[in-house]
């Protein structure tokens, strides 16, 4: 097993797909991450009153930590599809040939992925914190807001993004080796993640007896890791408990694949 | 080196109503290099890719030393085997085979090696999408040597190699199996195979159509001797009295004469007083039987 593992850390070091990942997460946290904590922390000079109301009666702490859980909501397409095509990839170029030459069982295979995945995704994860915490922390402060960073629990639910994100590269895998066609799996994750989900989320918490449920969809997870979610301070669903979040996002991503090695194990690798 | 036989039992492999292998049976021995030749579609890479369980088989066996590949222990140090080249594009040549050297269960230092072997290591810190075909092609014999097998599994290898390439291919498997190696080599060209192979196994349309030592396939090859003669009467006595069995008139002033040499009918013809004017020797090219074999239906 470790040199499966071994020989997968450096599928994904030899190439430049990670770091391309990498540096567009830094930039797309930054820039998205800043633009919301302005607004929020502005609102006020800026008259918009849709923000204003959105934090109207929330206690500052809390308000920061809405914008520290932005690196989550925001920027878990990252390490998912990093995940995602560290398997797909080797479909699409057929190195999944020489891969199951080498070690042919094939559970091992996608058992290793699932491990060789976490300290890539434990860097995009620090980056991501990093880059949302620094740049959302300087936005409150420009605006004399609060931003929370003498509070421990703050930390902690920061340090509970850093996992949330590396949990979001476990999940990746499993989907890639669930779907392993590499333009579905990357269409799916992004429109799920950006779009579907944020509107079932909005969606459930209109109708009454489903109103749990979108507790447990898979964004809501990894935004109940940190404790906020810009979406729960919007329709006011309940999040689970950081722990629980843990729990259900790490459960979709090995549900989805043990599905991915059930369907693996006896199937033909043909041109 | 004591290494293990191919053998492939009964092997049928069906995809939906595509029947790519049907009950194909053979052996590629130990110390030879087992030349697997069929025209395209004939089951080949189908029956290679079963061989190390890439695909299983919807009936039948496959096996090396007697074990289905998934059953073989340390596979990258018995078995190597290359398929359609298959790289990531953005990975170098080394970088390619790091990847795979702890599961091949060896050093940078062996990658470096087989680098040099194929003659790429000049090239080997290069990103392989800027490879030419025969470059990837010995990027590929590269990966299936890493583990230094024993048996060699290799798909169409020569496939796009420059001649120096296929020359030293040649040299290297024909070294390969007299040091007592197992190797199987598919191609469609038996031509391109001819000078490395000692057995041959043909098949068309995923069933055995011809399996022998190239020595024995070498003699069916046949020649045969068409003479032309302007003397009628003379002609077809000629061919009365010293070939009755083995030849036709297929004109008034031609005949063929199966199985003979021009040598043999040219000297009889003279000591006969024949007058000749024409004489002339074909024989069927081992392409001529290849295409023979692989074209007609079903031998039985
Ligand atoms: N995954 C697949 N699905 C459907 N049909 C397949 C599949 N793989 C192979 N076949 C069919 O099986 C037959 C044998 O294919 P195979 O690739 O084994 O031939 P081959 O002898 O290697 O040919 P070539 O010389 O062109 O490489 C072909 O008719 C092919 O279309
Ligand atoms: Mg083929």
């Amino acid at each position: 097993m470790n040199a499966a593992i071994r020989s997968e850390i450096r599928k994904i070091s030899t190439t430049r797909m990670w770091w391309v990942l990498l540096l567009s997460l830094i930039l797309s946290v930054a820039f998205l991450v800043g633009t919301i904590a302005f607004s929020i922390a502005f609102a006020e000079q800026l008259g918009g009153d849709e923000a204003a109301s959105l934090t109207a009666g929330m206690n500052p702490d809390d308000v920061a930590l809405m914008v520290y859980s932005l690196p989550v909501s925001l920027g878990y397409v990252f390490p998912a599809v990093l995940g995602a095509l560290s398997v797909t990839q080797e479909y699409r170029h057929r190195t999944i040939d020489t891969t199951l030459l080498m070690d042919p069982r094939r559970g091992r295979f996608i058992g290793a992925k699932l491990v060789s995945i976490v300290p890539f995704a434990v860097v995009l994860g620090i980056a991501a914190m990093v880059t949302g915490v620094g740049t959302g922390a300087a936005a409150l402060a420009l605006a004399d807001f609060p931003t929370g960073l003498d509070n421990s629990a703050i930390w902690g639910s920061i340090g509970m993004g850093v996992l949330a994100l590396t949990v979001w590269g476990v999940v990746g895998v499993g989907l890639g080796t669930a779907m392993p066609s590499q333009v579905l799996v990357v269409v799916l994750l992004i429109g799920w993640t950006q779009l579907a989900e944020p509107i079932l989320r909005l969606a459930l918490g209109f109708i009454e007896p489903l109103q749990g449920v979108a507790a447990f969809l898979p964004g809501a997870a990894g935004d109940a890791m940190v404790g906020a979610s810009l979406y729960s301070t919007m329709d006011s669903g309940d999040l689970l408990n950081p722990w629980a979040g843990f729990g259900v996002l790490l459960t979709y991503g090995l549900v989805a694949a043990a599905i991915g090695w059930f369907r693996m194990r006896h199937r033909d690798i043909s041109v | 080196m004591d290494a293990p036989d191919i053998e492939v039992r009964g092997l049928t492999k069906t995809f939906g109503s595509v029947a790519a292998v049907n009950d194909l049976t053979f052996t590629a021995r130990a110390g030879r290099v087992t030349g697997f030749l069929g025209p395209n579609g004939a089951g080949k890479s189908t029956t290679l890719r079963a061989l190390v369980g890439l695909i299983s088989p919807t009936a039948g066996e496959a096996l090396i030393g007697g074990k289905p590949y998934d059953g073989i222990a340390h596979a990258p140090q018995r078995v190597g085997a290359q398929f359609e080249a298959a790289f990531h594009p953005g990975r170098s040549a080394r970088g390619h085979l790091l990847t795979y050297a702890p599961l091949a269960g060896v050093t940078a230092q062996r990658c470096d090696e087989v680098l040099a072997m194929v003659g790429l290591t000049e090239a080997a810190g290069r990103r392989v999408g800027g490879y030419s075909m025969g470059m990837r092609q010995r990027l590929g014999l590269a990966t299936a040597l890493l583990g230094d097998p024993q048996v060699l599994i290799l798909d169409e290898s020569a496939n796009g190699l420059d001649p120096a390439g296929v020359h030293w291919l040649r040299g290297f498997l024909r070294n390969f199996a007299a040091e007592g190696g197992t190797v199987l080599l598919s191609s469609h060209l038996l031509s391109e195979v001819e000078l490395t192979v000692d057995d041959v196994v043909i098949v068309a349309k995923g069933e055995l159509r011809h399996s022998s030592s190239m020595e024995d396939l070498r003699n069916l090859t046949s020649s045969r001797v068409e003479v032309r003669s302007p003397r009628q009467e003379a002609l077809e006595s000629f061919i009365a009295s010293r070939y009755l069995d083995s030849a036709t008139l297929t004109s008034p002033t031609t005949a063929r004469i199966d199985g003979a040499s021009a040598q043999e009918v040219g000297a009889a013809a003279f000591a006969d007083g024949l007058e000749l004017h024409g004489l002339e020797q074909q024989t069927d090219s081992l392409e001529t039987v290849f295409m023979r074999l692989t074209t007609e239906g079903a031998s039985a």
